[in-house]
């Protein structure tokens, strides 16, 4: 079983680079799910968030957004509390592009009016291979994080997108209080619909 | 820390090999989609060792000198380094406080202190940061001054904020602090952080012992 786990792990691996390597020939097949936009701050700008699931054998990339909200949406990562825009960010075969709350984000400029909490914006997203799909965005409270997800407390690794940041330990130099759990973060999440 | 950093190392690693074998190297300086950290902290850590207030003397909303050390001497006290051209954690932060922060009584809400300081404050001058905090809470302090002050007082508390750069394509990359410094009114000292990963509910949890001056 191990070894029959092993070989297919491997083969699903040569044939991903393969595929990868030469173009391919099984299409990406792109998936949203979870999308939200906290309700903003002023008018300025707004942030939204997403997990676009890839379970064909090709990697994509999502390169552009457009939407009814404003004409001006970025893409953009955060690394180490930096937030940079990006050309395009990548979803890979058999796996997943996790835009969540401390990471990848949607950024909107200059909106052309205040999302409220429980209107919906239209969203749409461009790949570099497949169709482009849109989204109906749900407006949620500013306080809202998804209960997996959202660089919150998903314990298992690339289930809960953590955002790699934001401890203390990110400066070296900080006292810690001494408890470091691990695996007890579920009830950790907050859902907050209302202010 | 180490584990998360392997952890981290280990995915870059992957995806740089992806990268690879599509052959889109100019993409390379992207992070993995996402990096799960394997351990975590509590989201409101106490300190072992409390640490002074930042001595800060900035500018505030309403373009008046403003002493962070002598203006909330008494007062529970928290401070955030942040910028407002922040579509997500920035916000979420002031949002979680300010959702907390209303559920005190009155008289604890009036005492306590929170105090937002500019990490970009060529951008975040007094009047951007009046709009922006008043969008969230009329009472929040807002700081701005020369970024050389701002980033020496966060350094004294141990966060680290790297002045903002504009890129060739006008777009500024600016960086928030991962912490909220929570001081107490007893000793006027940081005791306490809320981490990125604190929610409402623990800010919710945490506030009404933090104004006594207790550990949450």
């Amino acid at each position: 079983m191990n070894r029959r786990t092993t070989l297919a792990a491997v083969l699903a691996l040569t044939a991903g680079f393969a595929l990868a390597g030469c173009g391919g020939d099984s299409a990406p097949e792109l998936k949203v799910s979870g999308a939200y936009l906290p309700q903003p701050v002023d008018q300025s700008m707004a942030g939204a968030f997403m997990v676009v699931e890839n379970s064909g054998g090709t990697a994509d990339k999502l390169t552009s957004v457009t939407s009814d909200l404003s004409d001006d949406v970025t893409i953009h990562t955060t690394k180490n509390n930096k937030m940079e825009q990006v050309k395009s960010l990548d979803i890979p075969a058999n796996g997943k592009l996790e835009l969540a709350r401390g990471g990848n984000h949607l950024m909107f400029m200059g909106l052309k009016k205040k999302p409220a909490e429980g209107q919906t914006v239209n969203v749409e997203l461009h790949f570099a291979t497949a169709e482009p799909i849109k989204v109906q965005v749900p407006v949620r409270s500013a306080t809202y994080v998804p209960k997996n997800g959202g660089g919150q407390g998903g314990d298992k690794a690339g289930d809960g997108g953590g955002s790699g940041h934001g401890g203390a330990a990110d400066h070296g130099s900080m006292q810690h209080g001494g408890s470091q759990h691990e695996g007890s973060m579920d009830d950790h999440a907050q859902h907050h619909a209302e202010k | 820390m180490r584990k998360r950093n392997l952890t981290a190392a280990g995915i870059a690693l992957v995806s740089a090999l992806t990268l690879a074998a599509c052959g889109s190297g100019d993409d390379s300086d992207q992070p993995a989609a996402s990096v799960s950290g394997g351990t975590r902290s509590e989201p409101i850590v106490t300190l072992d060792r409390p640490m002074e207030k930042p001595d800060l003397v900035l500018t505030d909303t309403e373009g008046k000198k403003y002493d962070l050390i002598e203006q909330t001497k008494g007062h529970p006290t928290l401070v955030y380094f942040g910028y407002t051209h922040c579509p997500d954690v920035c916000p979420l932060t002031m949002n979680n406080i300010d959702v907390a922060m209303r559920q005190l009584p009155k008289a604890e809400q009036d005492d306590l202190r929170v105090v937002f300081v500019t990490s970009d404050p060529e951008r975040d001058t007094p009047a951007a940061l009046k709009k922006w905090l008043g969008g969230i809470n009329k009472k929040f302090v807002g700081l701005t001054g020369s970024f050389d002050t701002i980033q020496a007082g966060a350094r004294s508390v141990n966060i680290g904020i790297e002045k903002p750069v504009k890129k060739k394509n006008g777009d500024v990359v600016s960086t928030h602090g991962a912490q909220v410094l929570l001081s107490s009114p007893k000793d006027d000292k940081i005791h306490w952080m809320g981490m990125q990963d604190a929610g409402v509910d623990h800010y919710s949890k945490a506030l009404p012992k933090i104004t006594k001056g207790q550990n949450p």
